[in-house]
């Protein structure tokens, strides 16, 4: 007899998976130590089954996400048949479908009755990988080798027992010892997972847990069938630039991509997209994919579940040699971060054909990663300036942009430092974060606003890396729509003057005392901001948002003198001469 | 706990017990009706409703004080000084939040961090949806005012106060650009877990400068580190504080005045009792005050008053909205990272899930001509069409009604006569004629999507959590719920209801229930093997003395008293604690190896992993980060004799015939009707059927049948239960639901 998929028991299983994800990813928040992860969340957990499909993903920051289904797939081809109950296997190798060097996956194969039925997975940005740069990102490394350790898959348990062997040769080529513990963490949240998926099997029985995981997919599969075959057919095309490759100054590439859409498939080509580059400035395919695939799932009716039934009516290609998918053994630490202009490509080919599915541009990545000696407990720490990169995300026809919400890979989902914990993770001491005026680009609906930061360094030995784009294009703006303002990192020393500080850069024995100061810009506005109404202009201005300069200029909105109120007869003549049919 | 109170609804005047006796009384203040469970030493207790009075919550209070007399034959002067305790659940401060009703606030903070309220760290929830969109902050920016002033992370002074600073924000919160001065200042600084003198200084300097405005103070409302948590606490705080400090302040000097000698106490989030001066200075821990006792109560109905550890789903549709919660092992979890109204709370609350779904919900069309029902609701004021009281709008009770499934004459009790006509027109005007629907049909489609609603209410405790909701008995309250019930059932396959007697007033029923709770935290820093020796057992014994002084100053007898310890612990380098309770006998004298043990279970349980010593590696050393007492004053349960058996046929009940609508195409049928009061333990009742009780109605569906058990519990199962999982589910996913309302 066969079984039937039960359509409540479906809804039941998907919720499930979410739940077990859910759960890896707060067991995971809850008991780390690196900033990185207990406090930013830049880590993932994911599901996959028997043959390396994804089931679930809890992403964090989605960027990470997509590249677990294929290095699964690459553990099953690697070790056959060799995988056995309680083995734990890491993986961080970028040529064998890594996404990132720091990037330290675990997978745990999860057995029903002997037989295999899923993976469980982690992934999270480590506080250290080995190589020449402590934290990993080293502007001057044009080999891997010189970023980080390289691990293929490598068993560090096998059934059940850890391979202290393994597990040393690992972790003494990477400097801090809290990174074996993180691991730990990230292996119990598999744990976690792998007691769920038993107890789920063990109720509803395999059979009928095949049926409906299948019914699962299928359904996912028409739900993502049914966003693309509202996209009109035809090809589209797409650039974005990026500006310096941390090794040859005022060099410029270019990401092209082209889109096919073709009834109830997609396909994003980047054929044609500038050869490599000879720095650290370059894509990983899973990287590059990734960003594909966060970007277009933006422009689809978000409550698509995610699981393989949702990528597989999306074909991307990348050719190898190019920016984007650099051939070995090529430097590649930066790939993640070039998430932000492979998804400015995206949005310029797909505007004009889907205007009212599409945001402008959202403010890039400029990032720090500090590194130094906490003179309070005399050791050494790794922190990622999250709170300062969050600039706004690009505004779209109905809705301003969000504002301090960070780089599109994330879409909110990494977090700002809580402060008091950065007090206590950092010797550093924060003198501001709050939202920087004048930063949103102006629309109908303007841009998300973007943030200034400001903390001292404290500390000895403390040395600072920049990565990240947005100081030379900002973001843009759509349909009448202006640009974000750039991001900046500058440094002022103790009785010096500000200095700026180029994006890709290692800045070595920052003295204590130094103001470190951040601003990330808004995201660009959509439509023209002469339509914007008035009154939302002037509670903007009331809340020190907008200056009543750049009220007037860019919104062509007077408010009274001394007062917040808007002054009506001034506006209308500012106004003046706005077509009011050329709504975009 | 002993889980054995269960309670009968009666209006038997020979219930009311010889005159004389102490008497306690639950009150829940929901949206439409105010809920009394009205106990008296030896008598069966009961259980009434009266509409509730929303411009002032205190007038419906003692309305229902002054039936409760009546029923006793007495006035409320002579009545309310038997009362020896009230103990009260209220949404005053939960309806702020979810219509954006509280007060105006102003925020002092250390200067240059004046936007983390609004920013919340930077979460998108919905990462792929460029049109969500952040929560609109409850202090706007031009009020959220920074000082200067700092502490570092240790808490020692860099940069002293600005008192006067603080005295120019003063003024300009005494005088906002847009006129009213603000009602409530929160002030929330830098670090000042460590050291509150900065706050208290401000404070008192607002206090001078705004003497009517209420002010929230980070450290007394939650004393831990994390900023944000804080900050978004503390600021909650101070927007339902004046609310409900004025509400608790009048209802007290009423009580007082009408003759009231007792104590009254409040219902918190947690599902603890405080007396009001606590509430009333930390009303954040009050946003669950009224469903928090539902969980406890239905887990004692679940159970049928013997087996007190027992899971279950409890839904609670009243008047306005619909509560639900998950219970396991008797109790709903606690969550510390709650949210309502995607705001965060920081401090304790039990893990339910409300939505706008009630029988006074108010059914609409959209823009695209859909019909949709709630959020908003019709309340007690006008209330529903047919209360006559002006609503000309349907809701979920007028469609009830043309459907037939209430009793126009005998809904209250027949204290308060329902118009079918008026409901009748209501529900043509707004939803048949533009839908082209008959009346009939277009009221069936009204109850149709309000039971999916609140379906997926439930869904969001147990499906979304990875429960499957078909293995545990889901325990039906609220004045609305048994009407629902089978429906929502029949929705989420779940093919065992439990309908207790007193089903509308559960949560007054749970208040009765509910403990007196405190918990103090003493911060104690360090490596649990490098604590001096006595340390930990002499600051134990301190605040286990400090627990039982302060219930027995609220007048709980010492047996009544314990008090547990609760240790955050954590793993050195990590940064967040583990919440172990032990039992006292660990700590005096301290036995070092048993606690570390059970922590590393409880890491393991948690967190998939434990770093004891393995392969030659020692243990990772755990640190303690603060040492907790949780001081509880248990409540005498409200004990209730078994009611004399009946046998399978519930004639003696059948009070005659309805003619009601039938779901699945069944069109109108005589439905045979009993009177609840009558139905005894042992008759069995197949549906369709009713069963009025004053309070409430139960629609037992065609394909629902049952028995009523020895409480009075009307317990259905559905005719397709075998097709079913039969098996109680395990847990499928630990994480409970996250406290709060959405």
């Amino acid at each position: 007899m066969s079984v039937q998929a039960d359509p409540i028991a479906v809804a039941v299983l998907r919720n499930a998976y979410r739940a077990i994800t859910d759960e890896m990813s707060h067991a995971i928040e809850r008991s780390t130590r690196s900033p990185i992860l207990c406090e930013a969340r830049d880590f993932v957990t994911g599901l996959y089954d028997e043959a390396g499909r994804m089931l679930e993903q809890k992403e964090n920051l989605p960027i990470l996400s997509f590249s677990l289904g294929p290095v699964c797939k690459h553990i099953l081809a690697y070790y056959g048949d060799d995988l056995h109950e309680g083995d734990v296997i890491l993986h961080n190798d970028v040529f064998s479908m890594g996404n990132q060097n720091n990037d330290v996956a675990v997978f745990r194969p999860v057995f029903h009755e002997g037989r295999l039925v899923a993976f469980a997975a982690a992934k999270g940005h480590q506080a250290d990988i080995g190589g020449a740069v402590a934290g990993g990102y080293n502007p001057d490394a044009t080999e891997v080798w010189q970023e980080a350790l390289r691990i293929p898959p490598v068993k560090v348990c096998e059934r059940g027992r850890l391979r202290r062997d393994v597990w040393d040769l690992v972790f003494a080529n990477i400097r801090f010892d809290t990174v074996a513990e993180d691991i730990k963490a990230q292996m119990g949240a598999c744990v976690l997972a792998e007691r769920r998926i038993q107890e789920l099997l063990a109720r509803s029985g395999r059979e009928a847990y095949e049926v409906n995981k299948r019914a699962l997919f299928d359904a996912t599969r028409r739900m993502m069938e049914e966003e693309i075959r509202r996209v009109p057919g035809g090809v589209y095309r797409g650039e974005a630039r990026v500006y310096y490759d941390g090794r040859n100054p005022g060099s410029v590439h270019t990401i092209r991509v082209t889109i096919t859409v073709d009834g109830s498939r997609i396909r994003f080509d980047y054929t044609g997209t500038d050869p490599q580059t000879d720095g650290f400035v370059n894509g990983t395919y899973t990287s590059s994919a990734s960003a594909t695939i966060l970007t277009f799932l933006q422009m689809v009716d978000p409550e698509i579940p995610h699981n393989e039934g949702m990528i597989e009516p999306i074909e991307i290609v990348i050719p190898e040699g190019t920016l984007l998918n650099a051939a070995y053994p090529a430097a590649t630490t930066f790939g993640n971060h070039l998430c932000p202009p492979n998804a400015d490509a995206i949005i310029r080919a797909l505007a004009d054909a889907i205007p009212d599915r599409v945001t402008a541009g959202w403010n890039q990545l400029l990032c720090s990663l500090t590194t130094g000696i906490d003179p309070r407990k005399g050791e050494k720490y790794v922190d990622i300036g999250f709170m300062g990169l969050k600039g706004g995300s690009g505004a779209m026809r109905g809705t301003d942009g969000y504002d301090h919400i960070g780089m599109i890979d994330a879409s909110g989902g990494v977090l700002d430092q809580d402060y008091e914990m950065f007090e206590q993770q950092t010797p550093h001491r924060l003198l501001r974060h709050e939202y920087l005026v004048d930063s949103a680009g102006p629309g109908r609906w303007r841009g998300g606003i973007g943030v200034e930061t400001a903390f001292v360094i404290g500390g000895d030995k403390t040395r600072l890396v920049t990565f990240g784009d947005g100081d030379v294009e900002p973001a843009f703006g759509l349909f009448g729509g202006g640009p974000g303002t750039l991001n900046r990192i500058a440094l002022r020393p103790p009785g010096g003057a500000e200095a700026a500080l180029p994006s890709k850069v290692i800045v070595g024995d920052v003295p204590a005392g130094t103001v470190y100061l951040q601003e990330a810009g808004g995201g660009g506005g959509y439509g023209d901001p002469r339509l914007r109404p008035a009154e939302v202009v002037a509670r903007e201005v009331r809340d020190g948002l907008v200056s009543r300069e750049a009220a007037r200029r860019d919104y062509g909105v007077a408010l009274i003198e001394g007062g917040f109120r808007v002054d009506d007869e001034t506006t209308r003549a500012l106004r003046a001469g706005t077509d009011p049919g050329e709504e975009r | 706990m002993s889980g054995t109170a269960s309670v009968t609804t009666s209006d038997d005047r020979d219930g009311g017990g010889a005159p004389g006796g102490t008497v306690r009384v639950g009150v829940d203040i929901g949206g439409t009706f105010t809920d009394f469970l009205v106990w008296e030493d030896g008598a069966r207790p009961q259980a009434f409703k009266v509409l509730s009075t929303p411009d002032d919550p205190s007038r419906g209070f003692v309305a229902g004080l002054e039936r409760a007399a009546a029923l006793r034959g007495a006035d409320l002067g002579a009545f309310l000084p038997r009362v020896e305790t009230i103990v009260h659940g209220t949404t005053v401060a939960t309806n702020a939040v979810l219509t954006r009703s509280g007060a105006q606030c102003g925020l002092l903070t250390t200067e240059g961090v004046r936007d983390a309220l609004e920013m919340r760290r930077g979460v998108r929830e919905a990462q792929y949806d460029n049109r969500f969109t952040n929560v609109e902050p409850l202090v706007p920016r031009h009020l959220r005012l920074g000082v200067p002033g700092r502490l570092d992370a240790q808490g020692a002074e860099i940069a002293p106060q600005d008192l006067a600073a603080v005295d120019d924000a003063c003024r300009l919160l005494a005088r906002p650009g847009d006129g009213e001065p603000v009602r409530a200042v929160a002030i929330c600084f830098m670090n000042s877990f460590a050291d509150p003198s900065h706050e208290e200084a401000a404070a008192a300097r607002v206090r001078a400068a705004l003497p009517e405005a209420y002010v929230s103070v980070s450290t007394r409302v939650l004393p831990a580190i994390r900023f944000y948590e804080r900050v978004s606490t503390t600021v909650l705080n101070a927007y339902v504080g004046p609310i409900l400090d004025r509400y608790l302040r009048r209802l007290a000097e009423r009580l007082r005045g009408l003759g009231f000698r007792g104590v009254l106490l409040v219902m918190q989030s947690n599902g603890g009792l405080v007396t009001p001066e606590v509430a009333r200075d930390l009303a954040v821990t009050t946003l669950l005050s009224g469903p928090a006792a539902g969980p406890r109560a239905g887990a004692a109905y679940a159970a049928a008053g013997d087996v007190p550890d027992t899971d279950c789903l409890v839904m609670d549709m009243g008047g306005t909205s619909f509560d639900a919660s998950l219970v396991r092992r008797g109790q709903a979890t606690t969550v510390t990272d709650g949210e309502i109204a995607r705001l965060r709370v920081a401090v304790p609350m039990l893990a339910i899930h409300t939505i706008g779904a009630g029988g006074g919900s108010i059914a609409w069309l959209d823009a695209g001509g859909m019909l949709r029902v709630g959020p908003r609701s019709a309340g007690a004021d006008p209330g529903p069409a047919c209360y006559g009281r002006g609503g000309e709008l349907p809701t979920v009770t007028d469609a009830d009604l043309v459907l037939g499934y209430l009793d126009p004459k005998t809904f209250a009790g027949g204290r308060l006569p329902l118009d079918p006509a008026a409901a009748a027109r209501a529900v043509r005007a707004a939803v048949a004629e533009p839908l082209g629907l008959s009346l009939e049909e277009a009221a069936a489609g009204i109850a149709r999507v309000v039971d999916g609603n609140m379906a997926h209410g439930l869904r969001a405790i147990t499906v979304r959590q990875g429960h499957d909701p078909r293995g545990l008995p889901l325990v039906v309250a609220g004045g609305a719920g048994p009407l629902h019930a089978c429906a929502i059932a029949r929705e989420l396959r779940i093919p065992t209801l439990v309908v207790p007697p007193d089903s509308s007033i559960l949560c007054a029923a749970g208040m009765l229930m509910a403990d007196l709770e405190h918990e103090d935290c003493r911060s104690l820093v360090g490596r649990l093997d490098r604590l001096s020796d006595g340390t930990l057992t002499e600051a134990w014994r301190g605040m286990a003395a400090a627990g039982r002084r302060r219930l027995a100053e609220e007048g709980v007898p010492p047996e009544r008293v314990e008090v547990h310890p609760v240790l955050d612990l954590r793993y050195v380098r990590q940064y967040h604690e583990v919440r172990l309770e032990v039992p006292a006998a660990l700590l005096d004298p301290l036995d070092l190896a048993a606690v570390l043990e059970r922590f590393h279970q409880e890491h393991d349980r948690l967190f998939g992993y434990h770093l004891r010593a393995e392969g030659g590696r020692p243990a990772t050393p755990v640190e303690i980060i603060n040492l907790r007492a949780r001081a509880v004053g248990r409540t005498p349960r409200v004990p209730l004799p078994d009611l004399p058996p009946g046998g399978p046929d519930p004639g003696a009940a059948l009070a005659g015939h309805r003619r009601a609508w039938l779901p699945g195409g069944g069109g109108f049928a005589d439905v045979p009707v009993y009177r609840g009061e009558s139905l005894r333990p042992g008759n069995r009742i197949a549906g369709p059927a009713f069963v009025d009780r004053e309070t409430t109605t139960l629609f037992v569906a065609p394909d629902f049948a049952g028995e009523v058990d020895r409480r009075g519990a009307v317990v259905l199962r559905a005719s397709w239960a075998g097709e079913e999982a039969a098996s109680r589910p395990e847990e499928v996913g630990a994480d409970a639901p996250r406290g709060g309302v959405s």
